[in-house]
């Protein structure tokens, strides 16, 4: 067993975060405030794909607390990067099954897409990242988990709770819609 | 691109094709020029994805989470892991629930909650050891006498129990209606309050998403740990510190639809006694029979593949951009059943409303027509399962 954990903690030493995780392990703020620093760009745009405007702050601020609290049981098995992400989704996906609120469930995609406006400047934003902004939620969901994040659509079906054909239907629709706002 | 090609194209671009298909769009694909320059902007929409660098908030958020970090710090509340010899003792303990019977496995969880408490004296304050005992102790003592105070009428099977958490020691007795979707759990045995209470009663195996039935649960404190396992077609998630949980005490599943073919099936739907607070729409409303049942703009018939004949009411939200349709009507049987009943012109994208449809069996080709501004795709070649509209009324 020490020699496995050996092995995998050589391994890790290939992770440019590895010495960055290694000091926050040990309860270094400020590594782990750089470890935010490297990441923390394509966790808020994941936040901003799978949750409405307002919520993404708090979100953000949720899914790094729960990183810091959880960074003890990162094995290295996979890169900080890809830990940190699953972590997120994870976080984001209970955030939003946790929330209730019908009106947000149902809220047509006019509505948030002006939410979506409404936090942000959209001239900063290439047509690709509004046009995905407005999606369903669900098409957005698997186009994000399967072509950002890596997930296979098997994994998609169980953390989305739909079955693996719907999945690819809606990867389909997805891309067929982006492709139209390509650059 | 109408053709049945284009669908495959993203599935090709994955290498999620058998070889077979993969040959045959392969062929195609040599002579469709649209079909390649589709392809090709769909790899594009692809790498773009993979290799999007994000964009980080407008307000930088590390100030707030050191804050939060330091606050945890202070106060020692980094959370601290279970031995997993007594949490796989309680998964195991609760395993045990379908063959000893609730009251047992109530017991054998309350053992395996002292158990935890026991376990964790070491890792935490005297006060919190303390006050977790007390909680322990009340259920021992409210384990033997579950009182229905109240009876709630949960018409949805999204519906949890987090409202009612201060209401420890309650039972509580939910309406799970038959046909219901599948939503997120946390638990085994003794569930996060969070938790879909109809889908705690599947992954029990008290009832199943086609029955539905009538479910009484019993609120409970919060836990440090619930384990997650696969039961029952239900995959339940494993949760850490939660602040309220709930115990599925007794279950009665509705009669499974009889099923004839080209008859008109029974399909048991329960009457909604009392409408939830929070969701406003009436699911009591009653015709031939039957409730109509509220889905979404992502559900399609296909789960009634074969019941020919069998017709169901249905409900659509208001509010949707709408979702992909194949025909005219008859539908293919994975179309949007309420995107379909907006091309019919029985209800409308903004208002959604009731419709009814009437499960159909297979046909050869499926033509798509443009109508009440939803745009229909065709489908030939057969497709196994379809359904019609019979009836509609809008909601108000």
């Amino acid at each position: 067993m020490a020699q496995a954990n050996a092995k995998e903690r050589l391994r890790g030493r290939d992770d440019p975060d590895f010495l960055d995780v290694e000091l926050a392990r040990k309860g270094d703020l400020e590594a782990f405030g750089r470890l935010y620093d490297e990441h923390v760009a394509r966790i808020n745009s994941l936040a901003e794909w799978m949750l409405s405007g307002v919520e993404v702050d708090d979100a953000l601020q949720d899914i790094f607390l729960r990183a810091w609290q959880k960074i003890e049981t990162y094995r290295g098995e996979a890169s900080f990067q890809t830990w940190l992400r699953r972590l997120a989704v994870n976080v984001l996906l209970r955030r939003r099954a946790t929330r209730r609120d019908w009106d947000y469930r149902y809220q047509s995609d006019e509505e948030q897409v002006a939410s979506y406006a409404s936090r942000q400047d959209l001239q900063l934003y290439t047509d690709i990242e509004i046009a995905l902004r407005s999606l369903s939620e669900r098409c957005r969901d698997v186009f994000v988990l399967h072509d950002v994040e890596g997930y296979k659509h098997d994994e998609i079906a169980t953390l989305l709770g739909i079955s693996a054909g719907t999945s690819r239907w809606q990867l389909h629709d997805a891309r067929m819609t982006l492709r139209k706002h390509l650059q | 691109m109408p053709d049945h090609w284009s669908e495959q194209l993203s599935a090709y671009l994955d290498d999620d094709l058998s070889s077979v298909e993969r040959e045959a769009l392969g062929d195609h694909l040599r002579s469709c020029e649209s079909c390649r320059a589709a392809l090709e902007e769909m790899r594009r929409v692809a790498e773009w994805a993979a290799s999007f660098p994000g964009r980080k908030p407008e307000v930088d958020a590390w100030p707030e989470i050191e804050a939060r970090i330091a606050e945890d710090l202070i106060s020692g509340s980094k959370p601290e892991r279970k031995s997993s010899f007594w949490g796989t003792i309680a998964a195991g303990l609760a395993a045990l629930t379908p063959a000893v019977g609730t009251r047992w496995a109530g017991f054998a969880k309350t053992a395996a909650i002292t158990g935890l408490v026991g376990i964790s004296l070491f890792g935490m304050g005297r006060s919190l050891y303390l006050e977790r005992m007390t909680d322990s102790l009340e259920r021992k003592a409210s384990r033997l006498d579950l009182e229905l105070a109240s009876v709630a009428t949960g018409m949805i099977w999204h519906r949890s129990a987090q409202d009612l958490r201060d209401q420890v020691g309650k039972g509580f007795q939910f309406n799970c209606p038959s046909y219901g979707e599948p939503d997120a759990v946390w638990g085994t045995g003794e569930y996060t309050d969070d938790s879909s209470v109809c889908n705690a009663a599947v992954h029990e195996g008290w009832i199943t998403h086609s029955s539905g039935g009538t479910v009484t649960i019993k609120i409970t404190p919060g836990r440090d740990w619930y384990p997650g396992t696969s039961r029952n077609g239900v995959e339940s998630r494993e949760w850490e510190e939660w602040a309220g949980s709930f115990v599925v005490v007794q279950a009665e599943p509705w009669p499974e639809p009889s099923i004839e073919p080209n008859v008109r099936a029974t399909v048991s739907l329960p009457v909604a006694i009392e409408a939830d607070p929070e969701v406003t729409v009436d699911l009591g409303f009653s015709a031939e029979g039957g409730v109509y049942s509220l889905i979404g703009w992502d559900d399609t018939a296909i789960a009634f593949r074969g019941w020919t004949g069998t017709r169901i009411g249905l409900m659509c939200p208001g509010g949707s951009r709408g979702r992909t349709v194949w025909g005219s009507g008859p539908y293919t049987d994975d179309s949007s059943i309420c995107t379909a009943a907006v091309h019919a012109g029985l209800i409308t994208l903004a208002e959604g409303g009731r419709v009814v449809i009437d499960i159909g069996p297979r046909f050869p080709d499926y033509r798509g027509t443009s109508a009440n501004g939803v745009e229909t795709l065709d489908w030939e070649g057969g497709w196994s399962g379809s359904f019609t509209f019979r009836e509609a009324e809008g909601l108000r």
